[in-house]
């Protein structure tokens, strides 16, 4: 009788035993399964990362490049330079015509002087209409790119990609890359004096509204701040980046613009997407920062 | 009393314009050596110098004025190096720019030649008014150092062109009886290339 009891407690315990394997084996399983799915979209989400931040990258110096398109930037500033020198050397023509033997040309001084300062007052139209085209070709261009989905469908599924926040603005180490003339003594005197232009290099500092004084005061020549001479697009880190506007805010675009010329687009680009098995929602983000190109010339 | 003065010597300062222009004129492979000074003023069309959208900077003219001149006292080295004097910008024919690049050298009181020059063998209308404007300024420039201008050379096929473009410049032709009140002493002695044409052209103030 309790040989045939302790037959059926092996019995049972063999069964049971082999239940707990089945079930402890269905456990490790389970667990293998969730830290490898786990892990895989660990394994994903780092590889997403570096494609978005290599996408950012391309991103910001893609609308970097825009703000110096055709070195129209350079031009614009060397073109309000001279606008400067022209009116200043026509107001100065003008005084000269307060005396004799040169009175009567005194009309067709102030004809001149009245054209140059015509020339300038077009320039700065055209310098605002510049900034305002460029930003929205900025805009379009990063909300067209919020649309693209540059990842391939193995890696994640249902992705999105979209331009988060985007700033554009300067670097304090740049200067205008304009030479001043040197010509005038005075007027050298003067631009010294209210920090115009460096006293070493001869060229107008950037992010400046270089008025003229007295008469001509009215006017102005705003010069922006480029990076050096024929130097490409180039990635930056955030160290003396100087914001002017926010072109895009939650992925929306914002209206306005800014005073001057911007030379750097500052970008952060999101991704949402779910992992591929754990279809668990994801977001990563990347921030990248290009300079735009310098002048072409001199 | 000044002013009559000042008419007689603007009277007296056209006749001698008239007395020495044809010499000049008249043999075009030496008309250089009768000036002591000579300015060029070289217009050229650039397209696509700042184009983008809604852009009224477009066509860009550059003007170059360059000078040179002799100097009589230098027998090994009479002819002076073409010296650049300054590149003017227009959006048409308005003024925007100018980069200076030298101060006018001539000498006070040297007898200056202005030479008209277009890059492109049929200047536009935008191109001639530029070249225009760049005339009358690099006139004054001169005027105010003294050395006047004595003749203004014009390629023959542009030349009623040109005298319509200083038209808008406030510059009319003597002959023309214009009802404006026209200042002989400002005059620009226009010539063409070939000696067949001449007019002198005088500042009018407004009406």
């Amino acid at each position: 009788m309790t040989a045939v009891k302790n037959d059926s407690y092996k019995q049972y315990f063999r069964n049971n035993r082999k239940g707990s394997m089945l079930a402890l084996s269905i456990v490790v399983l389970i667990f293998i399964g969730i830290v490898g799915v786990f892990a895989l979209d660990t394994i994903v989400s780092l590889l997403n990362k570096q494609l978005l931040d290599g996408h950012a990258q391309a991103l910001a110096l893609q609308s970097a490049a825009i703000l110096n398109t055709g070195d129209r930037a350079g031009r614009i500033n060397h073109l309000l330079a001279g606008s400067r020198d022209l009116v200043y050397r026509s107001r100065q023509n003008l005084n000269q015509t307060g005396q004799v033997p040169f009175d009567h040309f005194r009309p067709l001084a102030q004809q001149l002087l009245n054209q140059a300062r015509d020339g300038a007052i077009l320039l700065e139209q055209e310098r605002k209409r510049l900034i305002l085209v460029r930003l929205s070709e900025i805009k379009r261009l990063l909300l067209e790119e919020s649309n693209y989905n540059a990842y391939p469908d193995c890696i994640t599924s249902s992705a999105t990609e979209f331009v988060d926040h985007a700033t554009v603005g300067s670097y304090n180490s740049q200067t205008a890359e304009i030479p001043s003339s040197q010509l005038d003594l005075a007027l050298r005197k003067y631009d010294l004096k209210l920090h115009y232009i460096d006293e070493k290099t001869g060229l107008y500092y950037g992010e400046i509204d270089s008025k003229l004084p007295d008469d001509d005061e009215d006017l102005s020549f705003k010069l922006c701040r480029l990076p050096t001479l024929a130097h490409g697009c180039s990635l930056h880190d955030a160290a003396g980046y100087k914001p002017y506007a926010v072109i895009i805010d939650q992925g929306s675009e914002l209206p306005g613009g800014c005073e001057q010329i911007p030379s750097t687009v500052a970008i952060t680009l999101c991704h949402n997407y779910k992992g591929m098995l754990s279809h668990q929602s994801y977001t990563l983000s990347s921030s990248s920062m290009a300079a735009t190109s310098g002048p072409a010339f001199r | 009393m000044f002013k009559l003065i000042r008419i007689i010597a603007a009277y007296c300062l056209l006749m001698l314009v008239l007395i020495i222009s044809p010499v000049t004129h008249a043999q075009d492979s030496s008309a250089n050596q009768k000036f002591t000074s000579v300015i060029d003023i070289e217009g050229e069309q650039i397209d696509d110098y700042m184009t983008f959208a809604g852009s009224k900077l477009s066509p860009i003219i550059r003007v170059t004025i360059s000078y040179w001149q002799d100097n009589p006292n230098d027998i090994d080295n009479p002819k002076q190096l073409k010296t650049k004097y300054e590149e003017l910008w227009y959006r048409s024919g308005d003024p925007l720019a100018c980069s200076a690049c030298q101060r006018l050298g001539l000498n006070e009181g040297s007898i200056t030649q202005i030479n008209i020059r277009s890059r492109s063998p049929q200047p536009s209308k935008d191109e001639l008014r530029a070249e225009g404007n760049a005339l009358v300024r690099v006139y004054f420039d001169a005027t105010l150092i003294h050395a006047l201008p004595t003749a203004i050379i014009v390629p023959s096929d542009i030349f009623f062109e040109m005298k319509n473009v200083l038209t808008d410049e406030n510059f009319f032709d003597l002959k023309d009886g214009s009802d404006q009140n026209l200042d002989p002493s400002i005059m620009l002695p226009l010539i063409a290339e070939d000696g067949a044409s001449k007019i002198f052209l005088c500042y009018g103030n407004q009406k």
